[in-house]
């Protein structure tokens, strides 16, 4: 099975290229968080911390970096579809609290270890934010075919992914103490969704480009 | 906690999200049915609106020239005709003059003619029976045609909308009946049947199909189908052309309309 969780991991790594590509006229929150993914991926990855000694010195407070970045940017576009001006406000607020919480609970150990159940509930707050998004989609129904709609597409993939994240972050030490190649498989699974992520964004910039999607995922930062 | 658990909960969540997600695509699939649904019934309702407006103000004109063609035209020629005729008193009647009376005459009825028929001043003060009884007269004097009517006395009282409207579709049908149907004969029924009023013509000429009804409808020009078939839209009536059971005439039409209680006249 290890010649199918490197595969993966080598996907997970290039998945984030052809949404880079299809937005790079766009840009926008999700073209940067697709600059985000790829970058978190590539210096993340075996051979790189291998090759860069000083990168797998600070692996952990990289990972720790991105998981603000992608808090950051996709709960502040999450946030931007919701109709509610009261919501937003209350959101925001929630972002910023959890995004102040992780950083005191990681104090000086931010670039040496990892905190995963702190992150579950950032991943939490992201997953509410998309069954949000998609209450909203339900009640506008702006488009005909739903498969063309960029706000479900988005919400219900990350949905997904959000939720596989806090189940994995919850339970990853109990994952670990199991075996290493448990471990692994499970780890091997959030890459699958990582990749299914990078490619919607990817679809969501290749729909924007037709005239009558309305704009999605473009917002400037 | 066990593997098999950890394992299984974690299967279990990500099954009930995906599922959850495809209900999802379901409920907004039905919903953009429904909201395309509801605006065809929006724009049906406008479209009828828009063709009872049209007909209202195509009636509203009617009256205005009517009411122009008799009293400002009919009157005038009446003046001319009583000037004429005391011309011809004092200075005797030369064939010139009398030829002119007879011009005047003519034209005098002409005018009164088609003021009724733009408006039928029977139809308001004594119903739509009384008011195709009269148009009926009128054909019988050109000649063309013999128009009888026939079992009116159960005619119930209906919205004087819909009787300006029925009256207007008799015209019409009698018309068309006169100019391409060829008939000699037309009997009129009017009754009450199955809670419906209903007009029934029959006649002696080539007549028309449900099929060929809807067919020449969608033609180009036949305008006179296409106001007859507003009028039924506005009227909510129905028009069809079963065979008659009298072997003396070759075609009919039936006009049926639901019954509604007469407005309360001023």
């Amino acid at each position: 099975m290890n010649w199918y969780i490197e595969i993966v991991k080598k996907l997970s790594i290039i998945s984030a290229l052809p949404a880079i590509w299809l937005g790079r006229k766009q840009r926008g929150y999700l073209w940067y968080y697709a600059w985000a993914s790829f970058l978190a991926d590539l210096l993340l990855s075996e051979n790189i911390c291998n090759l860069f000694p000083f990168i797998n010195r600070i692996v952990c407070g990289l990972a720790n970096l991105f998981f603000l970045c992608q808090l950051t940017i996709l709960s502040l576009y999450l946030i931007s579809q919701l109709s509610s001006v009261k919501l937003k406000g209350v959101a925001k607020t929630i972002l910023f609290a959890l995004v102040a919480l992780f950083l005191a609970s990681a104090g000086s150990d931010f670039l040496s270890k990892i905190f995963w159940k702190e992150q579950v509930f950032g991943h939490f707050f992201m997953m509410i934010l998309c069954v949000l998004v998609l209450f909203k989609v339900i009640q506008n129904i702006e488009h005909q075919k739903i498969e063309k709609s960029p706000a479900f597409l988005f919400a219900a993939c990350f949905l997904l992914f959000e939720a596989y994240s806090v189940l994995l972050f919850l339970f990853t030490d109990q994952f670990a103490k199991v075996s290493p190649s448990v471990a692994q498989n499970v780890w091997s699974v959030h890459n699958l969704l990582n990749i299914m992520t990078n490619l919607v964004i990817a679809r969501i910039f290749y729909l924007q480009r037709s005239a009558d999607i309305p704009p999605f995922g473009s917002d400037k930062l | 906690m066990s593997l098999t658990f950890l394992v299984s909960f974690a299967a279990i969540t990500m099954l009930v999200l995906a599922v959850g997600l495809v209900f999802f695509v379901f409920a907004y699939q039905r919903r953009v049915i429904n909201h395309h649904q509801q605006l065809k019934d929006f724009n049906h309702k406008k479209q009828e609106e828009l063709i009872q407006a049209s007909i209202r103000s195509e009636e509203e004109e009617r009256m205005r020239i009517a009411s122009e063609l008799h009293d400002d035209v009919g009157a005038t020629l009446s003046s001319i005709r009583l000037m004429l005729h005391q011309v011809a008193r004092s200075e005797g009647a030369g064939s010139a003059v009398l030829q002119v009376q007879s011009l005047l005459d003519e034209s005098i009825q002409k005018v009164r003619n088609l003021s009724h028929q733009l408006q039928p001043g029977t139809l308001h003060y004594l119903g739509i029976v009384k008011s195709i009884q009269s148009l009926a007269e009128t054909l019988n004097k050109t000649g063309q045609i013999t128009v009888r009517i026939e079992d009116s006395a159960k005619w119930p009282g209906i919205h004087s909308e819909s009787e300006l409207a029925l009256y207007r579709i008799v015209q019409e049908l009698l018309n068309n009946i006169i100019k391409h149907a060829g008939a000699r004969q037309v009997v009129i029924q009017m009754f009450q049947s199955n809670g419906k009023a209903q007009i029934r013509l029959m006649h002696d000429g080539d007549g028309l199909t449900d099929i060929s009804y809807h067919e020449l409808l969608f033609k180009k020009g036949a305008i006179g189908l296409k106001n007859i078939e507003n009028r039924l839209k506005s009227s909510h009536a129905t028009i069809s052309f079963p065979k008659p059971n009298d072997p003396s005439f070759s075609a009919g039409i039936l006009l049926c309309l639901p019954i509604t209680e007469p407005e309360e006249e001023s």
